[in-house]
């Protein structure tokens, strides 16, 4: 099982090649590639590298499949007794991304640093 | 009194609530009076409950992170303190997701911990 985790607009998110996942709004076009830099862990079944908190070098690329917007969701607002309420409906922006290669670079120093434990 | 003469509008909006209410316990989805209550209720606590989520389940990561921090042999409170000396970001979602599906993983990254608040308590030491 290898998977790496990756970090992209303020939120953590577990990635394997192949999955197809959605991240807030990349400002990539559809079917050109997404490169997430901000990989904190790399695992490959046996082994574990994790970075202090980044590990330098190491990318996940991924195809950007389509721009896409979230269910609405509606904010309704209301403050009993003043005669106030608001009904807000907001769909968030998403990028759907297919996973295409996970790389740790050439750096050893994680690991070195897990065999010294 | 003149004639109120707006009734169409008014049973637009009122079945536009009992749309809404659809599916309701009861009264709540049959009679405006109850259900225009119900829904407003209902967008009221889903507003609210998108932001209280985030902290509920916060709660529950951590909650789930103690248990497996104990079951290795270490409070979910030194635990932290070492993911911190260790220089490990992962967030708490990510931790108590390895640590129920990639127990390996996890364990690797307490044995970092522990070793990474050894250090900081040697260091303390000799300072």
């Amino acid at each position: 099982m290898v998977y790496a985790i990756i970090k992209t607009g303020g939120r953590q998110y577990r990635v394997a090649e192949g999955e197809t996942i959605d991240v807030d709004l990349l400002e990539v076009d559809a079917g050109r590639t997404a490169t997430f830099s901000h990989v904190l862990m790399y695992a490959d079944g046996n082994k574990l590298t994790h970075g202090d908190p980044l590990i330098s070098g190491a990318k996940v690329t991924a195809e950007v499949v389509e721009q896409r917007k979230d269910k609405k969701v509606i904010a309704f607002k209301f403050k009993r007794r003043k005669g106030y309420h608001r009904t807000v409906g907001h769909r968030r922006k998403l990028t759907r991304v297919k996973i295409k290669s996970i790389s740790i670079g050439a750096k050893k120093s994680a690991t070195a640093k897990k065999a010294a434990d | 009194m003149p004639r109120a003469t707006n009734a169409p509008a008014s049973r637009a909006r009122r079945k536009r609530v009992l749309k809404k209410a659809k599916g309701y316990r009861g009264r709540r989805s049959k009679l405006f009076r109850y259900a225009k209550d119900a829904t407003m209720k209902g967008q009221y606590w889903a507003y609210r409950d998108r932001k209280t989520r985030k902290r509920t389940f916060r709660y529950l990561w951590i909650q789930r992170l103690n248990a497996a921090a104990r079951a290795n042999g270490m409070t979910y409170s030194r635990f932290a303190e070492g993911l911190k000396a260790a220089g490990i970001g992962l967030d708490r979602k990510i931790l108590s997701d390895l640590a129920v599906t990639d127990e390996a993983a996890f364990k690797s990254i307490v044995d970092q911990a522990k070793s990474a608040l050894a250090d900081k308590s040697n260091q303390k030491k000799a300072a």
